[in-house]
């Protein structure tokens, strides 16, 4: 197991490497160029010349990828030009905003799919079933920016139940911590919803199928003949072996942190990480795209291998067979 | 967050989860946040919803938005003289802030400037000469690299006299020598001093833990990308100013989220109101508009060193071709005028005598005709020796106004069979073939500034380093546009820009589209806030909140 | 236990589909006009559905009238609350002179069943172009990304270990990317068309497909008819096209109408996002962007194509699922 996660990592650290090499080569060779360059009219050519060889953008793209790899590799990742704060700064200070909201996104997402997918698996066919199904298609076939304007209009500006934008108001501050965890809790309500609607349908029909197939096991043949109640055979036998592969989904939609909640994050205008990598494309700001992708490329490689090992050490299946 | 931290694998599930916990724990608590105090109970406090965030505190180290201006000349600090937005009959003037009057000597080398002794910085410390000099200093500083240092180009010494005279010195005459120098606002010596020049770049944060002000407001708390909230400064020299305890930015990048805060009672002051919401604002009871004449002009610019654009008279075909008051009353319900002149017509210099073309697609036609371009192979396109008139209308995708206004230009010139393709990329990808001269027309807009420096716009000198992207170059505009430089007469100056006005009328390197009211959105508790083209917070000293019965 | 089916909603899902790719398909025939098309901007501007309007030819311009009245030779019509004369004043409008003046009169009479839109473009129209843009996009795509996404994965499969090695850890490195992100500063920094677009989607959409190609491929090589083709000498190549191929389509067939869905879904996002399918050209995500403008004032421009985008969406969410139904029942369904 251990070589096996040594391998894993090795495999890892290259593809990290290829990625952030493929986006250095893909931003520095597209048309554009930062947008502090132009920001003052007033600036001579010979001036942005000399603004360009402070960022070291005059050089060749080869030797400033030879300079940017060896900086990374010392765990220098650069000035964002368009802030000028250290790169991973920039997302660091974003991340707890879309952290927030991906996994609050997530939570209503189990939430809702484990209650309506087991509700419906009970009785397949049965019109909480039927139901359900409609309601996960539409939930699946709706785009996320249009739920986002609906809960908007119809929760912020129609009934002004919940706040439909930012993440905290201004006398937060100053509240004691659970003043402060009550106020996020309701700024949060409506992205959270939003991203937790749309995922659901997903969630719903997986555990449903699920459950079906396993209770269509003989073990759990076994036990109902053993005369066990119905309730003891959903909650012991038959969820624990549905619900085995969400936990590796879950692992995969970790890279949501960055661009998943995107969409979202504008609408509801969340200091999220989406909208500071938005911004910084737009800007050309190479340093931050570059930690940004290295950040998502990271998080794919942890959740992958975080649930391929979840899955391992729940199945000694596949425990064994990775030796 | 260390980089190196980053690629390092988690072993666990775990471990992850441990992660998370601790974001989420953080997550209530913003990481970059300064302790302020708790706002009092009695205390007046205004929201604004505006879309941009701050950087920082320091003047010379960011970008040049237009929170920045108002952050740092209307809040923060102070200049030595604050230009005023009276250009309506002349050049604008410039009424004493820190300086409390000026003399220019006989020569016009030397500026005096005698600075107010009742000013001291937020920590007690006074304003003195000492400051204005270490500004210059800083603001030259190579390493600091500010963008705006060409204004002080010309300045050859800061001479400290006593604490309170100070005297620059110039290299040569010329007409904008006052705006040179108080180009920039005055930074506290006895502070920022501490921090040598050579690391100011690489540490911008450190100036807003050591933030000392004299201006109206002090930095109260910055959330980033959520809100920053500015204070009374207590120390703020003119008395019974400001005349609200706080106010909140709320940082709402979206326009149609800014305008739910208004409409739900959230936020007192929406810097700009789309025109197609203006309507709505003004009809709710609860709020109102104020506007403003902001010093842009919009256009679609022709690269005349492509052949169909080449002519003066083809040009001119397209200006009327184009129904721009369809375009204006379209797109801005009322809040946009056809235009002809970079000058807007609130600017003392702008062209009276002067009318927008028509929209009169039969007289292009006609000058088309003219030109040699007709539809002789019966598809419902110009041509001429055998190629068909057809081009690309470039913008900027971010601009939702530029993209219709393409769509609508693109409809208006099929009927005189042109063929318009419209194409958007970000502004930053528009830049590269807009500089090289690679396109064929672009709608876009500029701000001009009160200086009225058309020489990026339209001399032969813009081409490489200016705006002039159509490339347009004429020996009798280039000659006019540095007579304007150096006029000291205003009435002279005024025939000067006249003739240009003429000559950009005639000649069309550009259609010139409109010049628009930007409408603010206020509730009816605000009052007194005066937005103006120098900045929509230009008054912020002196908003006032009525008592609500 | 048998699994339960939906026969109801397939055949719906079918039907919907049939006819929204009906109309996508022949838009330019059953659009009652052209969808770029802004006869009188201002006057027929976010008209609600059901609105019917006169085109006037008044001197250079022509307008969308109310109402028309013939009296005793004359000809008068309503425009925003004015009542005006024909022919055109020549010495009116804005001074200029009026050459059209002879060709004035009443055109056609137009009825905006969907209402319009910012530019008074008839809503139904667009929609219907839209749904073939949005259609084609996503249909297009989704051949590209099942093109390269076999190729790749059935040379991961056949090819040996170390390059099915190499060709997975590349698959994973393009999964790595934040691609929202990457499609998002392709359309941006580069003037984007539709088949730029299409090569743009379906590039970034193929990684999946390969991974699930190359798995069911693995899962048959072992099979016996497979080893029993090769044992018999026959071509490799043959054997994939002949015995492996057909018995991966149903899983491949499956993915790849719900494919056709997320890839209009992307489509949407970014057109929200002002990037992707470009103005005039109206897509759904487009048409929905435009219409948040609006939304508290002429709520139809949003609504009516994003009726559309779901109703056809879950179409496709109700074919795929019976597509598996039919095709392969004993399959439990895929993750994500």
């Amino acid at each position: 197991m251990l070589s096996y996660a040594c391998r894993r990592a090795a495999a890892s650290l290259l593809l990290l490497y290829l990625v952030l090499t493929a986006t250095f080569f893909l931003v520095h060779v597209a048309p554009g160029e930062p947008g502090v360059l132009f920001e003052n009219p007033h600036i001579s050519a010979e001036q942005r010349q000399k603004m360009r060889s402070t960022l070291g953008l005059d050089r060749p793209v080869g030797e400033q990828y030879v300079r940017w790899f060896g900086a990374a590799l010392r765990g220098e990742w650069g000035y964002s030009i368009q802030l000028r704060r250290p790169a991973f700064g920039v997302l660091w200070e974003r991340l707890p905003a879309t952290a927030v909201l991906v996994f609050a996104g997530v939570f209503v997402e189990h939430l809702l799919g484990l209650t309506l997918g087991i509700w419906a698996g009970r009785r397949p066919g049965g019109r909480v079933d039927r139901a359900t199904r409609w309601f996960a298609m539409v939930a699946w076939a709706t785009p996320g920016f249009v739920i986002g304007i609906l809960m908007i209009e119809v929760f912020a500006v129609r009934l002004g139940l919940f706040p439909p934008q930012q993440m905290s108001s201004d006398g937060a501050r100053n509240l004691p911590f659970w003043g402060r965890t009550l106020d996020l809790l309701h700024h949060l309500a409506l992205p959270a919803l939003t991203l937790g609607l749309i995922r659901a349908g997903v969630v719903i029909r997986f555990v449903r199928n699920g459950l079906l197939e396993v209770l269509g096991k003989d073990f759990v043949r076994t036990a109902r003949a053993k005369g066990l109640s119905p309730r003891r055979i959903l909650w012991v036998h038959a969820l624990p072996n549905a619900v085995g592969p969400l936990i590796q989904r879950l692992g995969v939609s970790l890279p949501l942190l960055l661009s998943g909640s995107l969409v979202l994050e504008v609408v509801f205008s969340w200091p999220g990480l989406g909208t500071a990598v938005f911004s910084a494309v737009l800007q050309r700001d190479y340093p931050v795209i570059l930690a940004a992708t290295a950040f998502s490329a990271t998080l794919v490689v942890l959740g992958s291998l975080a649930a391929d090992l979840a899955h391992a050490w729940l199945d000694p299946r596949v425990r064994d067979r990775l030796g | 967050m260390s980089p190196r931290r980053s690629s390092a694998p988690l072993g666990s599930p775990g471990a992850i989860v441990l992660v998370l916990l601790t974001i989420l724990a953080t997550g209530c608590r913003p990481a970059v946040e300064e302790p302020g105090p708790a706002p009092a109970d009695g205390e007046t406090t205004v929201v604004v919803a505006q879309p941009i965030d701050i950087q920082g505190t320091n003047e010379l180290l960011v970008q040049a938005t237009t929170i920045h201006t108002a952050l740092h000349y209307f809040m923060l600090f102070l200049p030595l003289l604050e230009e005023q937005a009276d250009y309506q009959d002349g050049p604008p003037t410039f009424a004493p802030r820190l300086a409390e009057s000026y003399e220019l000597s006989e020569d016009r080398l030397a500026l005096t400037f005698r600075l107010r002794t009742d000013i001291v910085w937020s920590d007690g410390v006074p304003v003195t000469s000492a400051d204005v000099r270490f500004t210059w200093e800083a603001q030259t500083h190579p390493e600091v690299a500010w963008p705006f240092v060409d204004t002080k180009a010309r300045i050859r010494d800061v001479e400290v006299i006593d604490d309170h005279t100070v005297r620059f010195h110039f290299t040569e005459v010329y007409a904008n020598q006052l705006e040179d120098v108080v180009q920039g606002v005055i930074l506290p010596a006895h502070a920022w001093g501490k921090l040598p020049f050579e690391e100011w770049r690489s540490n911008s944060a450190w100036f807003d833990e050591n933030l000392v002000v004299n201006g109206p407001f002090t930095l109260e708390s910055h959330t980033p990308q959520q809100r920053f909230v500015v204070r009374r400064n207590e120390r703020y020299f003119e008395p019974g100013l400001p005349r609200v305890d706080r106010v909140v930015f709320e940082i709402i990048p979206d326009s149609a989220n800014q305008l739910n805060l208004l409409r739900t009672g959230k936020a007192d002051f929406v810097e700009f109101v789309p025109p197609a919401e203006a309507e709505s604002i003004e009809a709710d009871p609860d709020l109102y508009l104020v506007k403003h004449i902001p010093r842009f002009f919009f256009y679609i610019a022709w690269n005349v060193t492509r052949p169909q654009f080449a002519e003066p008279e083809v040009r001119r075909a397209l200006t009327l071709a184009i129904d721009r008051e369809t375009i204006v009353d379209t797109l801005f319900y009322g809040w946009a005028t056809v235009s002809h002149s970079p000058l807007v017509s609130n600017v003392w210099a702008h062209n009276k005598d002067l009318e927008p073309w028509p929209f009169d697609p039969a007289a292009a036609r006609r000058l088309l005709a003219e030109a040699g371009w007709q539809d002789t192979d019966g598809d419902g396109v110009l041509d001429k020796d055998g190629q068909p008139f057809r081009f690309e209308l470039m913008t900027n995708s971010e601009n939702q106004l530029r993209k219709d206004i393409t769509v609508m230009v693109q409809e208006q010139l099929k009927q005189v069979g042109i063929e318009v393709v419209p194409r958007s990329m970000d502004f930053n990808a528009l830049l590269a073939p807009l500089a090289r001269q690679e396109f064929d027309a672009v709608v876009s807009g500029l701000a001009l500034g009160t200086d009225l420096d058309l020489t990026f716009n339209f001399h032969t000198r813009g081409i490489t380093e200016g705006f002039n992207w159509s490339g347009y170059s004429n020996p009798e505009m280039d000659t006019l546009i540095e007579a304007s430089l150096v006029a000291l007469d205003p009435a002279e100056a005024k025939r000067t820009f006249d003739r240009i006005q003429v000559l950009l009328h005639e000649e069309q390197p550009l259609t010139f589209l409109y010049e628009s009211v930007r409408p603010s959105g206020v509730r009816q508790r605000l009052q007194d806030t005066n937005p103006n083209s120098l900045s929509s917070f230009a008054n912020l000293r002196s908003w006032r909140v009525e008592d609500t019965p | 236990m048998a699994k339960a089916r939906w026969p109801r909603g397939m055949a719906f899902g079918v039907v919907a589909l049939c006819v929204v790719t009906f109309a996508g398909a022949f838009a330019p025939w059953l659009a009652p006009y052209d969808p770029n098309e802004q006869v009188d901007a201002l006057a027929g501007r976010l008209l609600p559905p059901g609105s019917t309007r006169y085109v006037v030819q008044h001197g250079h311009r022509r307008l969308l009238a109310e109402e028309v009245q013939r009296v005793d030779g004359e000809v008068r019509f309503l425009r925003l609350g004015e009542w005006r004369t024909l022919p055109a004043d020549p010495a009116g409008g804005n001074g200029a002179e009026a050459i059209g003046a002879e060709g004035d009169g009443i055109e056609d009479r137009r009825v905006f069943l969907l209402g319009t839109d910012k530019f008074g473009r008839d809503l139904l129209s667009r929609c219907l172009w839209g749904a073939r843009v949005s259609l084609l996009l996503g249909a297009a795509s989704v051949v590209l990304a099942l093109l390269i996404g076999v190729g790749v994965g059935a040379v991961a499969a056949l090819g040996g270990r170390w390059l099915d090695l190499v060709l997975m850890r590349f698959v994973d490195g393009l999964l790595a990317f934040p691609w929202i992100f990457l499609l998002i500063a392709l359309t941006a920094f580069f003037p984007t068309d539709l088949p730029t677009l299409v090569l743009l989607l379906g590039g970034t959409a193929w990684m999946p497909i390969s991974r699930l190609a190359r798995a069911e491929i693995q899962s048959l090589a072992g099979r016996d008819f497979v080893l029993a083709a090769h044992g018999l000498g026959i071509h490799p190549v043959r054997v994939f096209l002949r015995h492996v191929l057909p018995n991966v389509a149903s899983p491949l067939a499956v993915e790849a109408t719900l494919r056709v869905g997320t890839l209009i879904l992307v489509e949407a996002a970014i057109s929200f996002l002002g990037f992707g399918v470009q103005p005039p050209h109206a897509s759904w995500g487009n048409l929905i962007a435009d219409g948040r403008e609006h939304l508290s004032t002429a709520w139809w421009v949003a609504l009516f194509p994003s009726l559309l985008l779901v109703i056809t969406l879950t179409s496709i969410s109700l074919v795929s699922d019976g597509l598996r139904d039919l095709l392969d029942p004993e399959r439990p369904q895929p993750i994500d």
